[in-house]
């Protein structure tokens, strides 16, 4: 956005201009003749057959008046009097906008020396005979009219309607499918267009894939042999393995990786500086605990959103921290520029976005800068969502021009606490304030002056107490002395009072003391605080014309979108409307939110969500595959207590999840369904990011399997970062993917090279790109080699024959035997590189031969993917 | 987002690439089961260029010290145009340029001192002294010069025109950047954002190691026994999955990244250079690391297939650069000396070469200086100012020796044929055979373009 004017400062000015053009100074009659003969024909030439001001006028802003230029329109005032450099009107005419060109026709352009009229008459202050009264304020037009938003419709707006109450699963009679609803809604889908689908994985295949899918590891030898084993029916067998899995820790890992994609979580703010936010882990645990512990999605999504409020109404402490830690879902949102709240109206537009896209499934991000162009989206319901993240107060780790953090919350919240966190920040930067400032030159008379004075002071004040002591005091002296104290003593208070006492400490105590001080406090702050939102202000925002801060109409009520709300607007009568919202979007009834998630856990596990666009259920999303189905299992889902595992497991225990990946003979189901929406094979996919990192630690034995908590980086006050130094730091641990250090500004150099999600926005489905940086890395890279080298270390001890290292290798990382003609190739694999290696390798080294054959093994397709 | 929604025409093979070795489509970018080879690919209409290099100035150079004369600056030096819209207490006294500006004798345009190689050749070029943009600080203006946006963040140019046009050598990435540092808003001037991976730019530093794990990791009879297994292993599994394509692209990227390795230390290495060669950029034949030879380098880079190399010029941290802001204008001078004989000698080699038609140059930077003393009257510096600067663009397709677009009579404000930073991309993309109003990708519910809902193209600089 451009950095200009604001609106206000324009208004005064103007008005400036009117006074200096009071019609007795002179040259006045020169301007207003000026005016009549070069300006107003030019107006009423060019401009005011569609500028003409009247009601049915095709273009807003009437060229016939002055107020009317002066207010201008949805791109704010036409002119600034007195400066044509920055008038809209100079840059429209000369086509120097980067938008706006008038007259609209190329053809009908002003000349040169018509544009120079204009640009004259308005650094003349724009005079206009006759019309001198201050620009009328209500003339502001309101921005984008309510008719240009899209009206709702019944098939398009699917998503928007509530959801089908009561869904029948068709009648399916081949007992292969008929078990279960998904299978049957399935099946009838496939039989209608005559597809076939494949027979079912073998058990080798289905463990890895659930093992992958759920925890984002591959399954250890000894649980793939139990269940390859294991006597009982398959259904039983399996649910025991999905059952496993799910209360295992690492799916609450995989599962919250997920969740932080959607919540684009990052360890930074994305400013200039990308300053770290030493305690946003918090809430990255917070995630992943509470889905290990099957916190019910309602509940999760409300703590998230106003998880602040609500930890008013317990008295349980540690769910209070929780449920204040769990507002990171907000307060994380990317913070842009150099200072604080400067561009303010974009962190919440990502705040409305994650929400948008993340929850809803709605590209509310569209309906800033005008209704929205596709779905009946108002520009006053974006601005109504708006209105609630004002009210809200956003914690800060501090920009490059503003070191301090301020508005971290406590992590037991309250008003008390709050005050008492507002006035500890205010300390600190007061204290900053000077810091950075003790040399100006403008503060250096004064801080001079107060040395003096002080210098006098000490030494009368001292004298002064001598003569007191004494009984037979000259009382003249004494007065006099008192005297002169006393007007010293003023002085020295008026010094310390200089610039709004902002530099009392300064003269007081120096400089030192006030550093002291500062790392004091920084060190050891009175309470404990996090990186979470609280409430603000209520009140209500101004709709911004064009998308534009500095150009507001309209206050536009707090309210959710009102095409789901009816006139049934729920009311918000306390706080910022963050509960209200909480509570609109996880009502059962709410017809996005449960379907949305619904669609999120499907497309993890088949792929594809039954709706493709994950975060758009608007109409440039696609259509639901399987529409009924959906609802059928968002009932389910809701009916089951909004409990996340149970939906794994009744996805999971399907036929169709269990389907072969592998190639089917029918060739119809290839032509017909080659993306196979019909869900008539698994679809393979490749490992995403974290998957490869881990799965290859794992197998490595190198992976640490704990739950670390805060990063290895320096608390706030140790370093300054700017847009010349920004923050940027890779820790290399040895823990699972979601626990590094997570950059907003910078990618992690390996998880940046396979696709891991954008951290500045959320994300919805990974890319699976292919490149050859990848295939370098893999190649050589010393992340592969130190882990290979481990992997090759811990086989070698595993046993001393090479045909059982093979073995067991192939056991590890593809959960399966090698096989005789696998186990051939490699032993002559083996050889060979034995042979080019001049150098004889002494008894205590992992033998090269091995290290290059796990490297292999590891970069292999078939670790790769998911079958 | 199965399907990648792709406005142009999918003709595969432009067959036309210079120095072009091979099209095999074998980077490739699969998303569930659509794969999208990045293997040249078909403009809109027949282009002008075929590569384009980049000579990003970082920092902001003065357009009234460099290439748009101003003489009322030095007639009215320390005289004052009135106060601030923002700052009605700071006065603005004007500042001469520090160096004097002289004609080109072929076509007149006028360059100032700091430039001496660059104006001999200027006639070559067309000069836009209407450049604008829209943000005052170097992040989010360097950020809107390469995506178009000054926040959120965008697919860069580079990333597009690797979209669009793909790559004519598969063993090298279509989109290279070279950037010994940092620069402003970081790598993502040149990610692909929401574009498919394989459209990031590629970084190279100058110096022992130009690209991450270039180095092999075991000997090259080693090496190829790993990857004989790697095929081997890979070409098995593939057996019962042989309708994947995304299972083929991964085993032969492997080959393609063989071929970069072997390939990159190759093309980078400016010992090959003639002697002749050296002399024309001012290099040595073991400099790896100077200005001069990261321009050879992007002149073998392009003519090795690259599609899209910039040079982000920035001589340590970001700080020391032609950033003049509450710093001596005269700083100039040591930024200047790096850069203007390589560009000037670029124009120079890529004409001696016969390639000069088929390479746009893109000389630019995020915005201009202020016609006035930044902090007061004869004081040395000058703030940013994104209301007017000016860029010159060179080769393929534009105008020789014309100067397009002016400002007022101190280099505030353009008055005439102005090119936001909008219509430079438009005009650039243009250039390239791309219509920017056509080059959309699907994302996030809505197309996206490089252009947002702006854009001219400036036809007035065309040949």
């Amino acid at each position: 956005m451009i950095r200009l004017k604001g609106i206000t400062f324009v208004l005064l000015l103007t008005a400036a201009a009117l006074r200096a053009d009071d019609a007795d100074s002179p040259g006045h009659a020169a301007k207003q003749e000026y005016f009549e003969l070069k300006v107003r024909p030019l107006l009423i030439d060019r401009c005011a057959t569609c500028h003409s001001g009247e009601s049915t006028a095709e273009a807003a802003v009437s060229m016939l008046s002055r107020v009317a230029i002066v207010t201008g329109g949805n791109y704010g005032p036409a002119i600034v009097p007195g400066r044509s450099e920055d008038s809209l009107l100079v840059h429209a005419v000369r086509r120097t906008h980067k938008e706006l060109r008038m007259p609209p026709d190329d053809d009908d352009r002003l000349t040169t020396e018509e544009a120079d009229i204009l640009a004259r008459w308005i650094d003349d202050g724009a005079v206009w005979p006759g019309s001198d009264e201050a620009p009328d304020m209500t003339a502001f037009d309101s921005g984008p009219s309510s008719t240009t938003v899209i009206p709702f419709d019944e098939a398009l707006d699917w998503a928007l309607r509530p959801r089908q109450i009561v869904v029948t699963p068709p009648d399916i009679t081949d007992s292969r499918w008929s078990m279960n609803a998904i299978d049957r809604f399935v099946h009838d889908r496939r039989l209608q267009s005559g597809v076939t689908a494949t027979a079912r994985a073998n058990r080798r295949t289905l463990i890895r894939r659930a093992t992958l899918d759920l925890t984002g590891l591959p399954p250890a030898p000894q649980k793939v042999d139990a269940f390859v084993n294991d006597p009982a029916d398959h259904a039983t067998a399996f649910a025991r393995v999905v059952d496993r899995l799910l209360a295992a820790d690492q799916y609450g890992e995989r599962q919250g990786r997920l969740w932080l994609d959607v919540a684009r979580y990052a360890d930074t703010q994305g400013d200039v500086g990308d300053i770290p936010i030493q305690s946003a882990w918090r809430y990255r645990n917070w995630v992943i605990n509470s889905l290990n512990r099957d916190m019910p999605y309602d509940r999760f999504l409300q703590a998230q959103l106003a998880g602040d409020i609500m930890s008013l109404t317990t008295e349980d402490e540690q769910l209070k921290r929780d449920l204040t830690i769990a507002t990171g879902f907000i307060a994380l949102s990317r913070r842009f520029g150099n200072a604080k709240k400067e561009s303010m109206h974009l962190t919440i537009e990502d705040t409305i976005d994650t929400l948008g896209r993340g929850v809803m499934g709605l590209t509310l991000r569209c309906s800033r800068c005008h209704d929205h162009k596709f779905d009946p989206i108002s520009s006053a319901d974006y601005y109504g969502l708006y209105g609630i993240f004002e009210s809200t107060t956003y914690p800060w780790m501090g920009m490059s021009v503003e070191k301090s953090p301020s508005d971290l919350s406590p992590a037991i919240p309250g008003r008390e606490a709050r005050e008492k966190a507002t006035s500890y920040w205010d300390l600190i930067a007061r204290y900053e304030y000077q810091i950075n400032n003790h040399f100006r030159p403008w503060l250096k008379p004064t801080l001079v002056e107060y040395a003096e004075v002080t210098g006098k002071l000490k030494p009368l004040e001292a004298k002064l107490a001598t003569l007191q002591e004494k009984t037979d005091n000259d009382i003249d002296h004494v007065t006099k002395l008192q005297q002169q104290i006393k007007t010293l003593s003023a002085r020295r208070d008026q010094l310390l009072k200089v610039r709004g006492g902002k530099f009392r400490e300064l003269m007081l105590h120096g400089l030192t003391w006030i550093k002291n001080e500062k790392l004091r406090l920084a060190e050891n702050p009175e309470l404990e605080l996090v990186f979470a939102v609280g409430e603000g202000t209520p009140h209500d925002a101004r709709l911004h014309r064009r998308g534009s801060p500095s150009n507001p109409g309209d206050v536009v009520p707090r309210h959710f979108i009102s095409t789901i709300t009816g006139a049934n607007r729920p009311v918000i009568d306390s706080g910022s409307g963050r509960l209200e919202l909480a509570q609109w979007l996880t009502h059962p009834d709410h017809p996005l939110t449960a379907r949305v998630i619904v669609n999120r856990i499907w497309q993890q596990h088949f792929g594809r969500g039954l709706v493709a666009t994950a975060d758009n259920f608007g109409r440039q999303g696609t259509p639901p595959s399987h529409p009924e189905l959906l609802d059928w299992l968002t009932n389910r889902f809701v009916d089951d207590g909004w409990s996340f595992k149970s939906l794994h497991r009744l996805m999971m225990l399907t036929e169709t999840y269990q389907l072969a990946s592998i190639d089917n003979d029918d060739m119809v189901a290839c032509e017909r369904d080659p993306e196979n929406v019909l869900l008539w094979r698994y679809t393979r996919r490749r490992l995403d990011a974290e998957s490869i990192r881990d799965s290859i630690l794992a197998v490595s034995g190198q992976l640490q399997k704990t739950q670390p908590a805060a990063h290895n980086i320096d608390p706030w006050y140790k370093h300054r970062y700017s847009l010349n130094a920004p923050f940027h730091q890779e820790i290399d641990t040895n823990h699972r993917s979601v626990y590094l250090l997570t950059q907003r500004l910078f990618r992690h150099s390996l998880l940046g090279l396979f696709d891991s999600p954008d951290r500045n926005t959320s994300t919805s489905q990974r890319d699976t790109s292919n490149v050859p940086a990848q295939a370098l890395f893999l190649m050589n890279s010393p992340f592969i080699k130190k882990q290979a080298a481990a992997l090759a270390k811990r086989v070698v001890a595993d046993s001393s024959e090479d045909d059982a290292r093979v073995g067991q290798l192939y056991q590890w990382i593809y959960s399966r035997p090698v096989t005789d003609t696998e186990q051939q190739e490699i032993q002559a694999f083996l050889q060979m590189y034995r042979k080019t290696i001049e150098v004889p390798q002494s008894s205590g080294i992992v033998p090269h031969e091995y290290v290059a054959l796990c490297r292999t093994l590891l970069t292999s397709n078939e670790f790769f993917f998911i079958d | 987002m199965t399907s990648t929604h792709q406005s142009f025409s999918r003709r595969t093979a432009l067959k036309k690439g210079i120095g072009s070795l091979s099209l095999s489509s074998a980077a490739a970018v699969t998303r569930v089961s659509t794969a999208t080879a990045s293997a040249s690919r078909a403009p809109h209409f027949r282009p002008k260029a075929k590569h384009v290099i980049v000579l990003y100035m970082s920092g902001g150079y003065s357009h009234v010290d460099t290439f748009d004369p101003k003489p009322r600056l030095s007639h009215d030096h320390d005289t004052s145009i009135g106060p601030e819209l923002e700052r009605a207490d700071f006065e603005r006294y004007l500042k001469a340029p520090l160096w004097k500006f002289r004609s080109n004798q072929q076509c007149g345009t006028q360059v100032s001192d700091l430039f001496p190689h660059i104006r001999n050749v200027i006639h070559e070029a067309a000069v836009l002294r209407s450049m604008s943009c829209d943000h005052i600080d170097h992040g989010q203006a360097t950020l809107q010069l390469h995506t178009g946006s000054t926040g959120f963040a965008m697919p860069s140019v580079g990333s597009w025109l690797s979209w669009g046009l793909g790559t004519f050598n598969s063993n090298l990435p279509a989109h290279v950047v070279i950037s010994e540092h940092r620069p402003y808003a970081g790598p993502q001037i040149w990610d692909a954002n929401f574009l498919p991976g394989v459209h990031t730019g590629v970084q190279i530093k100058p110096g022992s190691e130009p690209l991450p794990n270039l180095k092999p990791a075991s000997l090259a009879l080693q090496q190829n026994l790993e990857l004989g297994l790697l095929e081997s292993l890979n070409k098995r599994h593939l057996r019962r999955r042989s309708r994947d394509a995304q299972l083929a692209a991964r085993n032969s990227s492997f080959r393609t990244a063989r071929g970069l390795q072997d390939m990159a230390p190759e093309v980078l290495d400016l010992s090959r250079e003639t002697k002749k060669t050296h002399e024309l950029y001012g290099t040595a034949s073991s400099d790896q690391t100077s200005y001069a030879a990261q321009v050879l380098m992007a002149r073998r880079l392009v003519e090795n297939g690259v599609r899209f190399v910039e040079i982000v010029d920035a001589v340590g941290a970001c700080r020391d650069n032609w950033d003049a802001a509450h710093r001596d204008v005269g700083s100039h001078a040591k930024y200047a000396r790096r850069v203007d004989q390589p560009v000037a000698a670029l124009i120079t080699d890529l004409k001696r070469r016969g390639m000069f038609d088929d390479v746009l140059l893109v000389f630019c930077t995020e915005f201009g200086r202020t016609p006035w003393a930044q902090d007061g009257k004869g004081t040395k510096s000058r703030a940013h100012h994104p209301h007017a600067y000016s860029c010159w663009l060179a080769g393929g397709g534009v105008k020789r020796g014309i100067v397009h677009g002016k400002t007022d009579d101190i280099g505030n404000r353009v008055v005439e044929d102005a090119i936001h930073v909008h219509d430079f991309h438009a005009t650039i993309l243009h250039l390239m055979g791309l219509n920017h109003e056509q080059l959309t990708y699907r994302h996030a519910g809505r197309d996206f373009r490089l252009t947002d809902v702006y854009g001219k193209v400036a036809h007035e600089i065309l040949a």
